[in-house]
């Protein structure tokens, strides 16, 4: 059975239609991309998936129930993270913290357990900060631990943006353009990166306009143009399909990139 | 926990204090900070952790010494359980509150605050037959621990001190933990830390009648120290004054939050000796003017407050000797 299916999902913006009558599904273990051209509707479908939006109609089926309408931090509770376009690390916590944070849901302790400083609450501080040392590790990032966040360079926020998520165990993880604005070699960690998050059992959603990454990486594409499917299939099918060159066409951020 | 030496220090020199204060008013200033130290230090866990604004806090001090009172003047309870009372009371209106009202962002909870701020104040001025309505509420008892009254200066002056002390490593204990942070991460990007599986709905709520407890406490004390009450000091202008406090402290600090304290206790003590005599009538209001001018002034030249500007002087040397 696939992890997530998407099904006849609709989205109007008022008048503009941003996804129309969509479906695919993403099989567990696997690299799934999902490119198109600007305004595609890829954003959109990523907010629907995690919670963040609403779909005029269709249904999104994560392990075989429903989770449409569920409210992101639930969402992630049942194990969908993401990243975001623009980039939202905690500019005002450290590196380690920002991952830490990712860990919230996978520990305990409220508000009088940790005014009390309760041993039970320590042993939990101490857990999320060893997981988060290892995890920050994992990425190659353990050096920044202590930096603020916001004094990273820009390739390593994106990186930080995806451990963060990873500290959250995700079975599901939503990355919305994490090459865009990285230089050759950082892309390359990138790709990296995203092989090892498979490797664990990770399965990702990778929205991505750099078409090296893009087909170095992914397993299976959907092509939106306009909200609708124009193509799916493995990167080699996908390459070959006329509608999808002729979309692309122009394109400077294309397959000719 | 290891206390940093700084505090230890802190503790000591106001315990020493009242020996050499040349006199009761000195005394009294002093309870005066404490008490908005309290206040202060709960706006600051929702204005510069959590990022949420309120201009209406002065409601929850006023709440936490009016039903402190009314439940020990009118219903005999003992002070310190109608204190107990009050602090759970208000927190709880607080949280229910704050369901609707920490949905807006900005600018519109603000307003929001503020509009809940006065409709608070009004319900002291005229709800008159439970309040004492303009002319206030008299006899409250002071505060007692079996045979230990608080009914001198001195003794409550140690009473709200170890209060302020105890609330600020609670508070202090809070922001280092995962709701700590928790609370950070909805200050920097609430879809984020939606994201990361955070309700960042009830964080807020919670935060918010966290904060209004600890306002409340202030007020309760408050309302047993003096043992008489009335509507005017708990109206705008102290929701102001509070938030003035925050943030010449140092918004992200909760130690800042009785810095600020502090200073604008004394501010506006000195201001009010003084006014009578720059200005002939309405001092008051100068007084309000001369608070905005200086909220004014911190957030374009010291937008971290006193806490950081201190902090600066103290690393200065070093990075001298670094060049
Ligand atoms: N909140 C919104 N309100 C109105 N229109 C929106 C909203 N969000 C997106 N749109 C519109 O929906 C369409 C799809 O946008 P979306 O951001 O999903 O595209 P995208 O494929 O992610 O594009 P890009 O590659 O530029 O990131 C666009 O026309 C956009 O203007
Ligand atoms: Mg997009």
């Amino acid at each position: 059975m696939s992890l997530l299916q998407v099904k006849r999902i609709t989205k109007h913006f008022g008048g503009l239609t941003a996804l129309s009558d969509l479906s695919f599904s993403v099989e567990e273990g696997k690299v799934f991309g999902l490119i198109g051209p600007n305004g595609a509707g890829k954003t959109t479908l990523l907010n629907i998936i995690s919670g963040f939006l609403k779909a005029t109609s269709g249904n999104i089926i994560l392990q075989g129930k429903s989770i449409t309408g569920c409210h992101p931090h639930i969402l992630a509770s049942r194990g969908i993270s993401r990243t975001f376009q623009n980039g939202q690390i905690f500019g005002n916590m450290t590196a380690l913290e920002n991952v830490m944070v990712g860990c919230h849901i996978r520990f305990g302790g409220e508000f009088l357990n940790a005014a009390l400083q309760t041993g039970w609450s320590r042993r939990q501080e101490g857990e999320i900060r060893q997981v988060s040392v290892e995890i920050l590790a994992s990425m190659g990032l353990q050096a920044w631990a202590q930096e603020p966040a916001d004094s990273l360079p820009f390739g390593l926020q994106r990186l930080l943006e995806i451990a963060r998520g990873v500290a959250t165990k995700p079975r599901l993880l939503l990355l919305d353009e994490p090459a865009a604005g990285l230089n050759r070699e950082e892309k390359e960690r990138l790709t990296l990166e995203i092989a090892r998050l498979r490797c664990q059992g990770i399965t990702i959603i990778l929205v991505e306009h750099d078409m090296d990454v893009v087909m170095s990486i992914c397993d299976r594409l959907v092509v939106l143009n306009y909200g609708q499917k124009i193509a799916e299939g493995t990167p080699e099918e996908v390459q070959k399909d006329r509608e999808v060159v002729a979309a692309y066409l122009g394109d400077e951020d294309g397959f000719h990139a | 926990m290891k206390i940093p030496f700084i505090w230890t220090a802190i503790a000591a020199g106001l315990a020493l204090l009242p020996v050499v204060l040349p006199s009761n008013y000195y005394l009294g200033i002093m309870i005066f900070i404490g008490l908005n130290s309290l206040a202060a230090m709960g706006l600051c866990l929702l204005m510069g952790y959590a990022g949420q604004i309120s201009l209406g806090h002065a409601a929850f001090f006023g709440m936490g010494a009016y039903i402190s009172g009314i439940l020990s003047v009118s219903y005999g309870f003992p002070p310190w359980l109608s204190v107990i009372a009050a602090v759970t009371a208000t927190a709880l209106l607080a949280f229910v509150l704050g369901v609707p009202i920490l949905r807006l962002q900005g600018y519109y909870l603000a307003v929001a605050t503020l509009g809940l701020g006065i409709i608070v104040y009004l319900v002291f001025m005229n709800w008159t037959s439970l309040t004492g309505g303009p002319s206030g509420l008299s006899a409250i008892p002071y505060l007692a621990l079996g045979p230990l009254s608080f009914n001198r200066d001195l003794k409550v002056y140690y009473l709200v001190w170890a209060v302020v002390f105890l609330a600020l490593a609670c508070g202090h204990n809070i922001v280092k933990s995962r709701v700590g942070r928790a609370l950070r991460s909805i200050h920097s990007s609430e879809i984020a830390a939606q994201a990361m599986g955070i309700n960042t709905g009830r964080y807020k709520v919670k935060v918010f009648a966290l904060s209004a407890a600890y306002a409340a406490l202030a007020g309760g004390l408050y309302a047993h120290y003096l043992t008489f009450i009335s509507p005017a000091p708990f109206g705008f202008q102290f929701s102001i004054e509070l938030l003035v406090m925050v943030v010449v402290g140092g918004i992200g600090d909760l130690s800042g939050a009785i810095l600020g304290a502090a200073v604008i206790t004394l501010l506006s003590e000195i201001l009010r000796d003084l006014m009578p005599h720059l200005f002939s009538y309405g001092a008051g209001e100068y007084e309000i003017v001369f608070f905005g001018i200086l909220l004014i002034v911190f957030m374009i030249f010291l937008p971290g407050g006193l806490v950081q500007g201190l902090d600066f002087l103290r690393r200065r040397p070093r990075v001298m000797a670094q060049r």
